[in-house]
């Protein structure tokens, strides 16, 4: 099984990810993630949505897809071709100072960010791709994790490549 | 020019050119009900007992016409009684309109009186569902929903109209139905994938000579014409096709009448209750040509092994259909019509001959033996019916045995003439769908054909046949059982009858005449005879309840999950 990545541009308005997820749900399809935000036109949104299946179930994802009236175009993204990104918010426990420094270190190793500290715990971004993320989480979870939120993975095509 | 919300409803639907209308009233759609009275002369609503009646009629209606079903029913449980209808319809690709109305806009998520979420209920069973709580939603939504129905592979649509929206005063410039195409045209949105169809979509490059080099190749070719010839409204397109490339051709259950039965090259119906020639042929052919089937479970009965010898070329207008259930060779997404026609010009020149094949499966003889029926035959039963209908009849059925039985014995002619819950297998959907039909051909003789459990379902629906005087036949195939989940017993689970016998109420010769219908009660051929004629001739309603053994079998049978040619019953 192969994860692929796909970007659905789509209406901006009330119910679409509803019959999105819907549909995806009755069909059996497998869905790792899906995320959806505004573009630059108002009335249109993104998806990005990755499927963890064989070229076979993508096409009949991609199809399914192609026959609700909020869908605009859908693109596959190839993994050489495009670029993702997810955001993570993480927030552990800490005990006492010396582990706070160590979190903080861990972080910066991954560009990660410290957003919040309080005497027992603190937050830390970090934006990169999915096996980033999940290795920062690797790391950090002997600390003691409190609560974990991630946005999902959202991607583009490279710059040379075209995107509707 | 500003109107009501109600009365924009009612323009769009005669832009659209509605006449007719299957419905039931209720709190939240009084508005649009109220304007209905001034429009009496222009729309005829069908006032039925319930309303999934109403939703089978406007499904009927559609399939039988070839135009968009509509119906109407209030919020709550009106709106969830549809959802049968609308999952029948769906399944067949039936193209009917549903309106429906919710709460007052402020009111809508507050669990308030006879609310209900039937958008979203009805999403996954609709091409699209869409919620208005804006007037000036309304009128584009309509339209939309209209040609969403028709377009591309047809549908049910669902409107779900908030009450204040009906009442509200909105903005209504009056458009055609070609208009409104026109302008899509010129928009944006017919670029859409599901708007695909609406602009002559141009066919895949070299698409059709890879088609043309597969039925060069090809010694043994066999045809399966499946709902899509109906659809696409190609039987001339398929007939010139079959003709002269010269090649046998089945038809699933739902391509019925999409080549004239009598045709030479006919073999007859494929799948699970399919003749022995169509599997035998289908089973032993090199090139299998799919038009507007969706190679459904019950055509291959295993997905795995079906076709395993032959290549497979696939014609359908939905993307989605092609290597879903089966994987193709050759595939063509397009409106059949167009697409059979650019074949047939291309093979014009050519010329092609199977004398060898067709022989062979001229010799894929029936084995099927007709045992003595202890009462009444089916078989003979439904010969006679087509004999004194002159094979024109519509022929609307339940579903189970005697559904198979209407499908294997009348021979359609036409397409349109067999109206049948296929791919969802509603068992009440026939009466329904008979009164839709009737509405929508007067002209022709409308025969329900239906079982003592079916008709059980949905018999209320003769107050409506009698009241509005609806000169259908009913004929109860009374085996006193749930005769086809019997038949499965009897073969598959040692002749356990768990919960399939059905001696009980009522007697349907007196719910007829409850009603005010003729009923006769039938229990030999000669009787049936005399009652069919009569009932024919009298251009009136009437019930024939036909003694038929429970132990009547639906031959030939397929197991399901096995080859083709594996006939549990031959
Ligand atoms: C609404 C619904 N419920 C259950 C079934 C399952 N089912 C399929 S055929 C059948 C028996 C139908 O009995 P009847 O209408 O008497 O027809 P017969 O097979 O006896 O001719 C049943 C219960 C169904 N298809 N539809
Ligand atoms: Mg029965």
């Amino acid at each position: 099984m192969a994860k692929y990545t796909l970007s659905v541009y789509m209406d901006n308005c009330p119910g679409v990810l509803f019959k999105i997820t819907n549909m995806l749900n009755r069909r059996g399809f497998n869905i790792e993630s899906l995320a959806a935000g505004i573009t630059d036109d108002p009335s249109k949104s993104r998806m990005t949505v990755i499927v963890s299946s064989d070229k076979f179930q993508v096409d009949q994802v991609v199809k399914q897809m192609n026959k609700i009236v909020h869908v605009l175009d859908i693109t596959v993204l190839e993994r050489e071709k495009m670029f993702q990104r997810e955001l993570l918010l993480v927030k552990v426990g800490i005990k006492d100072f010396a582990t706070r420094n160590e979190i903080i270190e861990l972080a910066e190793v991954f560009r990660g960010r410290v957003v919040d500290v309080s005497n027992t715990s603190i937050t830390i971004e970090s934006t990169g791709d999915e096996e980033k993320n999940n290795a920062l989480i690797q790391l950090l979870k002997p600390y003691g994790i409190e609560t974990i939120a991630r946005t999902g993975v959202i991607a583009l095509e490279r710059g040379k490549y075209n995107q509707n | 020019m500003k109107i009501k919300g109600t009365k924009i409803i009612l323009e769009c639907l005669l832009e659209q050119g509605v006449d007719t209308v299957f419905g039931y009233p209720g709190g939240t759609i009084l508005n649009l009900y109220d304007e209905l009275y001034d429009y009496k002369d222009k729309i005829t609503h069908i006032l039925t007992a319930h309303e999934q009646g109403a939703s089978h009629a406007a499904d009927g209606y559609a399939r039988s016409t070839g135009k968009v079903g509509v119906c109407f029913a209030t919020s709550g449980p009106g709106a969830t009684n549809l959802t049968t209808g609308i999952a029948t319809a769906y399944m067949d690709s039936s193209p009917v309109v549903f309106i429906t109305c919710n709460v007052v806009d402020p009111c809508i998520g507050t669990d308030a009186f006879q609310e209900v979420n039937i958008t979203g209920i009805s999403a996954p069973i609709t091409k699209n569902s869409y919620f208005i709580n804006h007037i000036d939603d309304l009128a584009p939504s309509i339209r939309e929903a209209f040609t969403l129905a028709k377009s591309g592979r047809p549908g049910p649509v669902l409107l779900d109209v908030t009450k204040d929206v009906t009442a509200a005063m909105g903005e209504f410039t009056p458009m055609t139905k070609e208009e409104y195409i026109e302008e899509l045209i010129k928009t944006d949105k017919v670029n859409r994938p599901v708007f695909r169809g609406i602009k002559h979509a141009e066919l895949q490059d070299g698409i059709i000579d890879t088609v043309l080099e597969l039925l060069e190749e090809s010694q043994k070719p066999f045809v399966i014409a499946g709902g899509g010839i109906i659809k696409a409204g190609a039987e001339k397109e398929l007939k010139e096709f079959v003709e002269k490339y010269d090649t046998p051709v089945c038809s699933t259950l739902m391509g019925l009448g999409g080549i004239d039965a009598h045709h030479p090259l006919f073999t007859g119906m494929i799948g699970m209750h399919g003749t022995q020639t169509s599997n035998q042929a289908v089973t032993n052919c090199d090139l299998i040509i799919g038009l507007g089937t969706r190679f459904n479970d019950r055509i291959t009965c295993s997905s795995s092994v079906f076709g395993e010898k032959a290549k497979i070329i696939h014609v359908d207008i939905d993307e989605a259909e092609i290597d879903k259930n089966v994987q193709t060779d050759c595939s063509v997404v397009g409106d059949l019509k167009a697409v059979l026609t650019l074949l047939n010009q291309k093979m014009a020149e050519k010329s092609y001959c199977h004398e060898e094949w067709k022989k062979t499966v001229a010799a894929y003889q029936e084995k099927t033996v007709y045992n003595e029926s202890k009462y009444l035959n089916p078989k003979e039963m439904i010969e006679f019916v087509e004999k004194e209908t002159n094979g024109e009849a519509i022929i609307a059925t339940d579903v189970g045995q005697h559904q198979m039985w209407a499908a294997q014995y009348y021979t359609y002619k036409r397409p349109k003439q067999s109206i049948t819950s296929g791919g969802f297998g509603t068992m009440g959907f026939g009466l329904g769908a008979a009164i839709g039909s009737k509405i929508g051909n007067p002209e022709v003789p409308v025969v329900h054909i239906t079982g003592d459990g079916s008709f059980r379902m949905n018999s209320n629906e003769l107050a409506t046949v009698s009241y509005y005087d609806i000169p259908i036949i009913t004929i109860v195939f009374n085996n006193t059982v749930l005769g086809m989940v019997r038949q499965w017993q009897h073969l598959m689970y040692q002749e356990r009858y768990s919960e399939t016998t059905l001696d009980r109420a009522p007697d349907f010769v007196k719910l007829a005449e409850a009603y005010d219908i003729k009923g006769y009660r039938v229990d030999t051929m000669e009787a049936f005879k005399i009652a069919f004629r009569e009932a024919l001739e009298s251009g009136k309603p009437a019930l024939l309840d036909c003694k038929i053994d429970k132990d009547e079998m639906v031959n030939p049978m397929v197991a399901p999950g096995s080859n083709l040619t594996n006939f549990i019953l031959d």
